[in-house]
């Protein structure tokens, strides 16, 4: 049952205790992981190959959003790579011990990211740690910017053009964690004030959201406050 | 009063009437004698036949009818008082309707204006005489009677009586026809005719004894119900009019006065002519009419505030001052105009400073001088004129701007706090809107402590160093001003210029009261420094002077040292680049020899050798006069190289001197500029230009003279561009090191703190560096950025607008 099985992990991701995926599904999941592990892959882990060969096997396609939540779900390191302890904690917290259950439930985990709040966010904050590279401490902007379109083009879509276009012609650095984080309650206040009336300027936002207001109101041609205006 | 038992006062029946009365009879009689009351016959009546009498009726249960038939009686006196004494004097509304009236008109109506209050006058005391007889008689039935039924007493009804008979008589119109009069009454008083008062009291004091009931409630007194109200109607029109006459008519000066009088004139109007009662009313509505409503348009006259705080008015400006208290306890509008002025003369001060040409010419044009070509050299000069001496006029003129504002705050304002706060807020905005005001303050102090203070008494001293003080507080980037104050400061120990080391102490004492000791450690290790520096010279000609004649380490003269320590001297000064040269041997000798001094004394120390901040002093002969001079110690590198020259040479090119002294090229143009082109030329370059050129030659001018025995080669001042790009330079490191202390700040505060809302921390960072610099908030919020990234710092979960210590 898909339906039940989606509606329990999004109630107690990960905690879910399995029901019918016990010892003997992890076994089962443990062959599944084998069948994309490679021979020169890490132990305990698959890597690109398998990776694109594991996310066709359950009809996800390469360029879509599904597959952060597929990464979320298994907590995967970082891009084009899976480990054994995430894939088998992941499928198992959803009761999937074959790849025709996780096939099944993938309409469903497509369909939660911008249904439910929570696992959008969930998934957003987990985005930056997966698409950082390893050692270092913030995102490329080319790279934020792919990741923001993935997740960000449609809830953001009045600002996004504009957004990007600050991003490349006038910030021109690279993403921090904190900005990253900041850009999820951004978002939500752009959703609810698509005018950013109520954004203020000297409040608890990274300068870059600061910057690139002043750059969107200034080429929106739009008035700050008035009690802005006054100080 | 509460009910009394009967029994108790009443009287012992025995042997005074007969049981039975008729009551027609026995008010037959009485009211023929109350009548006579009326008619001023009482002199013929007994009253205590007459008081017998009333008492004989209550007391046989009478009282209702007596009360009654009094009632009456009082009632067809009035109406016949009405018909027959006041109502031929009733003024006609057609003569007091108008008041421009012109002569016989208006002595008409003054004249019967008057007889009118005088008769109701008449009228109204007879009232109040016959009441008071009549209430007498009626004793008994007021204290049983009334009491016990809670009815008015016959005093009380025949006051209502009046009023309904006399006053509110709806035939005559009577109470109308009082009210136009008085006022117009007050309305000639007003335009200046003389009345008579007397008359008027008395009705509004009739006025006031009336009331709109027997019940006699405080506020129902007629003078307030029927009266106050057209009062205050008339004059609130009156004086709308007078305000918009007035504001044509008069200066500002005139209009406050006139004003004053105004008020004056109510508050007497109120004890002689009117009623007590209506003085804060009446005083209200001249408040709004001519001064919340116009005050504004008086104070943007030409001879309004803006000329009063120019030429000193300070009676005219008190009695702004206390006019606008009246309506407008913040003093807002006087405020707003008065601190607009002074940051206007503020900025005018500032940008005379700017553009001193400006200056110049409009100086010249107020003298009636035509601009010539000798004006624009004139002109020239100035513009380029030291920064000194604009710091110092600029510093005395704001001072003296201050000072004049001071005064009339003392004088005018009544020391008001809240304007002090407006004033001290308006200079420091002009203060801090130029952008020198932190140089211009040091170099003011810098001046005077190098020769301003020549030969003054310690308490002038004083006061020029509270000068420097006064300003500095309204600085908001004290910051700078401790940058240049360390410049200057090393400037004048190491070049030896400084006038008196007491008053520097002074100084830096009165700095350390203002904002404390974090600001001027660094200015007392400068003092430190050259306090060691002498005694390791004195200790080191001490070692010397025990050296036998032939020891290599003995100098052939005499070396006094700085050793100044990094952190605390500016980086101009001490900045860790050596300005390495190659010194002739003597002087290699003796710069070896104080190093080995040195560090056998204090090891593990590095000394580095700044000789662009040293200098000499040389002993040369020129056309046979013995001279001697100081010059930089670069110089003295140069000018010893053309001792050495080899027989038949006496010239050296530029890149000979280059090689030779091996001598930064900045620094040795300079030093070529100071010693060939500059007004001592102890050298000749060739070819002559002001410009040093690779290509050139010098050679010692041997023709040079000096009046002087001593005298002293200065160093030319850096070029312009140079400034330019040393002040990008400041600028960068000032913005570096505010950078690390909003940041040192925010880790103090969330160190103590652990978790704090973004806005509290913006509050207690500011707080904390107020004494250094107004930090930009921008940049506070991209020094918390970056302590998150660095992860000394982070949001807490959910809560974006907190933040949390990470230990």
């Amino acid at each position: 049952n898909v339906e039940a099985a989606a509606d329990s992990y999004f109630n107690a991701p990960n905690t879910h205790p399995s029901s019918s995926a016990g010892p003997s599904g992890r076994g089962d999941l443990n062959k599944i992981f084998e069948q994309f592990r490679e021979p020169t892959d890490a132990p305990d882990t698959f890597g690109v190959n398998g990776s694109m060969r594991f996310l066709q096997s359950i009809d996800v396609g390469l360029e879509e959003s599904t597959v952060l939540v597929i990464a979320e779900l298994l907590n995967a390191p970082t891009m084009g790579e899976f480990s054994r302890q995430g894939f088998i904690t992941g499928w198992t917290s959803l009761g999937c011990d074959s790849l025709d259950k996780m096939r099944a439930i993938v309409p469903a985990l497509r369909h939660s990211l911008h249904a439910d709040e929570t696992t959008f966010k969930r998934v957003y904050m987990f985005t930056f740690a997966f698409a950082r590279t390893q050692g270092q401490k913030s995102l490329p902007l080319e790279v934020a910017i792919e990741y923001w379109k993935l997740l960000l083009g449609k809830r953001f879509e009045a600002l996004f053009p504009t957004w990007i276009e600050f991003l490349e012609n006038e910030y021109k650095r690279t993403i921090s964690k904190d900005t990253w984080n900041c850009m999820y309650d951004f978002v939500q206040l752009a959703q609810k004030d698509p005018d950013l009336a109520t954004y203020d300027v000297d409040g608890a936002w990274p300068s870059i959201l600061d910057d690139f207001v002043r750059y969107w109101r200034e080429k929106t041609g739009r008035e700050v406050r008035s009690e802005e205006a006054e100080e | 009063m509460q009910q009394r038992p009967r029994g108790r006062i009443r009287p012992p029946r025995r042997g005074l009437v007969t049981d039975q009365v008729d009551f027609d009879e026995v008010w037959e009689v009485l009211s023929q004698s109350l009548r006579e009351i009326h008619q001023k016959n009482a002199s013929t009546l007994s009253f205590e036949a007459l008081y017998r009498n009333a008492y004989k009726l209550v007391l046989k249960k009478h009282g209702d009818g007596l009360y009654k038939k009094v009632k009456e009686l009082v009632s067809e006196h009035l109406q016949y008082v009405a018909d027959r004494d006041v109502k031929p004097l009733v003024p006609s509304a057609v003569i007091t309707g108008s008041s421009n009236l012109f002569g016989s008109a208006a002595i008409e109506k003054r004249i019967g204006g008057s007889k009118f209050l005088e008769q109701l006058q008449a009228v109204w005391e007879d009232h109040q005489l016959c009441m008071s007889m009549i209430t007498d008689v009626l004793m008994y039935m007021n204290r049983i009677y009334c009491a016990d039924h809670k009815l008015p007493t016959t005093y009380a009804t025949g006051m209502g009586l009046f009023r309904e008979f006399i006053l509110l008589n709806n035939v005559y119109n009577i109470g109308t026809a009082l009210n136009r009069v008085i006022l117009d009454q007050i309305q000639m008083e007003r335009d200046g005719d003389v009345i008579s008062h007397g008359p008027i009291r008395s009705c509004i004091y009739m006025l006031e004894c009336l009331y709109e009931s027997e019940e006699e409630n405080e506020h129902e007194r007629i003078y307030l119900t029927r009266f106050e109200n057209d009062f205050l109607a008339a004059s609130s029109e009156f004086y709308k009019a007078e305000g918009q006459r007035l504001l044509h008519e008069c200066d500002a000066a005139t209009y406050l006065q006139k004003v004053d009088k105004r008020l004056r004139e109510e508050r007497d109007r109120c004890v002689d002519t009117i009623s007590s009662l209506s003085e804060s009313k009446i005083l209200a509505v001249v408040d709004q009419r001519l001064i919340k409503e116009n005050i504004r348009e008086v104070l943007e006259m030409d001879s309004g505030i803006k000329s009063m705080l120019d030429h000193d008015r300070f009676g005219d400006l008190r009695l702004l001052y206390k006019l606008i208290s009246r309506v407008d306890p913040d003093k807002s509008v006087l405020k707003e105009m008065a601190c607009n002025r002074l940051i206007e003369l503020g900025k005018e001060i500032n940008a005379n400073l700017k553009n001193p040409v400006a200056a110049i010419e409009k100086e010249q044009q107020e003298n009636g001088e035509p601009s010539t070509s000798g004006a624009a050299a004139v002109r020239e000069e100035k513009s380029a004129s030291n920064a000194t001496a604009l710091a110092i006029k600029w510093v005395n003129d704001v001072l003296m701007l201050k000072d004049r504002y001071d005064r009339i705050w003392e004088q005018s304002f009544g020391e008001d706090k809240s304007i002090q706060t407006a004033i001290t807020r308006a200079v420091t905005q002009f203060v801090n809107d130029l952008k020198e005001a932190p140089e211009y303050i040091s170099l003011f102090i810098d001046d005077n402590l190098r020769r301003g203070i020549k030969g003054r008494a310690e308490n002038e001293v004083d006061e020029v160093l509270d000068k420097a003080i006064t300003l500095f507080r309204y600085l908001t980037d004290k910051d700078l001003f401790e940058r240049h104050y360390k410049i200057h400061l090393s400037r004048r120990l190491l070049a030896n210029r400084s006038l008196s080391h007491d008053t520097e102490k002074q100084m830096i004492g009165k700095l350390k009261v203002e904002v404390g000791v974090a600001f001027t450690s660094k200015l007392e290790g400068m003092f430190k420094d050259m306090t060691l520096s002498e005694e390791l010279s004195t200790a080191f000609r001490r070692d010397q002077e025990g050296l036998g004649p032939d020891s290599p380490s003995k100098l052939k003269f005499d070396l006094s040292m700085n050793v100044l320590t990094t952190t605390f001297w500016p980086t101009k000064a001490v900045g860790s680049d050596s300005k390495p040269c190659i010194y002739p041997p003597e002087i290699e000798a003796a710069r070896t020899s104080f190093t080995s001094y040195y560090l056998t004394r204090f090891s593990g120390r590095k000394l580095i050798w700044k000789p662009n901040m040293g200098s000499a002093d040389i002993k040369a002969t020129f056309k046979g006069r013995k001279h001697e001079f100081n010059v930089p110690t670069f110089g003295m590198v140069i000018l010893l190289a053309f001792n050495d020259l080899p027989p038949g040479q006496d010239t050296l090119s530029y890149t000979d001197l280059k090689e030779i002294t091996a001598i930064p090229d900045e620094d040795l143009i300079r030093n070529l500029q100071s010693l060939a082109v500059s007004k001592t030329r102890l050298l000749t370059k060739m070819p002559m230009s002001k410009d040093v050129k690779p290509t050139d030659t010098f050679k010692i001018n041997d023709q040079f003279s000096s009046k002087t025995f001593r005298f002293r080669v200065g160093l030319v001042a850096i070029n312009k561009a140079e400034n330019e790009r040393e002040k990008k330079e400041t600028n960068e490191s000032v913005e570096k090191d505010r950078g690390y202390q909003i940041e040192a700040a925010i880790v103090r505060t969330m160190k103590q703190r652990k978790t704090l809302s973004h806005q509290e921390l913006l509050i207690e960072v500011v707080e904390q560096l107020k004494n250094r610099f107004a930090p930009d908030i921008s940049m506070v919020k991209k020094r918390i950025e970056s302590l998150i990234e660095r992860e000394y710092l982070e949001r807490v979960d959910g809560r974006r607008e907190t933040y949390k210590y990470l230990a």
